[in-house]
């Protein structure tokens, strides 16, 4: 089955979320949403590495061999990530600040890898690159989603911007741990019942795995 | 033989010096700005915390004993005007970073902290003036500080990073 672009770019966001729907990169995803610009600020530096991963292990994929390109994958991604974190410590300190450990640690955020290793090493370049913006606009905007309600309910802001009343009325329990994870359980309630399609994965099997497809095994089971 | 084991090794190999050559450039290229900037951030936040001092010399720690272990930094300034310290607390969530400056008959001129990992809307009041106001002029005797209901460890956290700095302060100025 080949896809159109427009179906590759527009998968990432919605059938395929890598958040809402496969569930990957939960931990960035929960520790930095607290407030919206962070939230952007990791989904473009996720979003960064998934591009130039993406794009390099495509080029590469008939020079990688089969049985290196796990170290092959990490070396390239945690390459990338260095370089962005470079960048970002030079040029957007205040960033840099809010991030903290979570922008090194995109070298190991399953999101990436699993691009890696699902497609760009078995799609051509183009197909990569729209692959990699389509996944990391789905977590970006995941993680705007989480971070807006959480800064909205949690600090009485939204970009910073004061929201009357909430400013002094905010539930700070949504700035914490606990606040995340409800949050993220609320969004995923209503992305499952949105999706009609999800209905039927309750059955769970490989018709209705997302994964199927890039899965060396689909249907073997 | 040739395809299965010499290949991998080869590629890999060769993926690391591409990578470590592009990683070095690009480390030539930011180390500059952000050794700069960092220089720059530290001589703001020195320079808020003594105005009157005209500049500063850095004190090794080691050029003295009994140096409390939370201090990371420490300045003279040129004109004599006081003292300025840097240390690292452990907080509730991490360690707090504090400035001080103290002045020649040691009392703390101001305060401020650099950076900490306190939770969000409990433990941030180290960073409000109506909190580190309270040490100004203190040389001694921090019971009458306000105490934080929930927070405790981030009060005792930051006063016990200014008493080390008084500590150091008795020592450096022998």
């Amino acid at each position: 089955m080949k896809l159109s672009k427009k179906d590759i770019f527009t998968r990432g966001i919605i059938k395929e979320n890598p958040v809402l729907v496969l569930l990957l990169g939960l931990c960035p995803a929960l520790a930095v949403s607290t407030q919206a610009e962070n939230a952007i600020g990791l989904g473009l530096a996720t979003t960064f590495v998934l591009l130039g991963s993406n794009v390099v292990i495509s080029i590469l994929r008939g020079i990688i061999p089969g049985r290196t390109r796990i170290p092959c994958y990490i070396v390239l991604i945690a390459s990338f990530t260095v370089l962005a974190k470079m960048a970002i410590e030079a040029y957007a300190h205040p960033l840099y600040q809010a991030l903290g450990i979570f922008l090194p640690l995109i070298a190991v955020n399953c999101i990436i890898f699993a691009r890696a290793e699902m497609f760009a090493s078995k799609n051509k370049v183009i197909d990569s690159v729209v692959d990699a913006l389509g996944t990391g606009a789905g977590f970006t905007l995941a993680l705007l989603a989480i971070a807006s309600v959480r800064e909205i309910l949690g600090s009485g802001s939204w970009f910073g911007m004061s929201i009357p009343w909430l400013e002094h009325n905010h539930a700070m329990i949504f700035t914490l741990a606990p606040g995340g994870f409800i949050v993220l359980a609320c969004l995923l309630a209503v992305v499952n019942k949105v999706s009609k399609e999800r209905k039927v994965a309750r059955e769970f099997n490989c018709a209705t795995c997302p994964a199927a497809e890039a899965c060396g095994r689909a249907g073997e089971c | 033989m040739k395809r299965t084991y010499v290949m991998p090794l080869l590629v890999l190999t060769l993926i690391c010096v591409v990578v470590s050559v592009a990683l070095a450039i690009m480390h030539s290229i930011t180390e500059p700005i952000i050794t700069e900037a960092a220089h720059e951030r530290a001589q703001i936040a020195m320079l808020e915390t003594l105005p009157d001092a005209t500049g500063f010399e850095q004190i090794s720690a080691y050029d003295f004993d009994g140096i409390p272990v939370s201090i990371r930094e420490m300045y003279r300034t040129s004109n004599n005007v006081g003292y300025i310290f840097i240390a690292a607390v452990r907080g509730f969530g991490g360690d707090i970073t504090v400035i001080a400056g103290v002045d020649n008959d040691g009392r703390i001129i101001s305060s401020s902290t650099l950076s900490h990992s306190e939770t969000r809307g409990i433990g941030n009041f180290i960073e409000e003036e109506w909190f580190i106001g309270q040490f100004i002029g203190l040389r001694n005797n921090f019971e009458d500080v306000d105490t934080i209901a929930g927070a405790t460890i981030t009060r005792d956290a930051f006063i016990h990073a200014i008493e080390d700095v008084l500590i150091a302060f008795e020592i450096v100025r022998g």
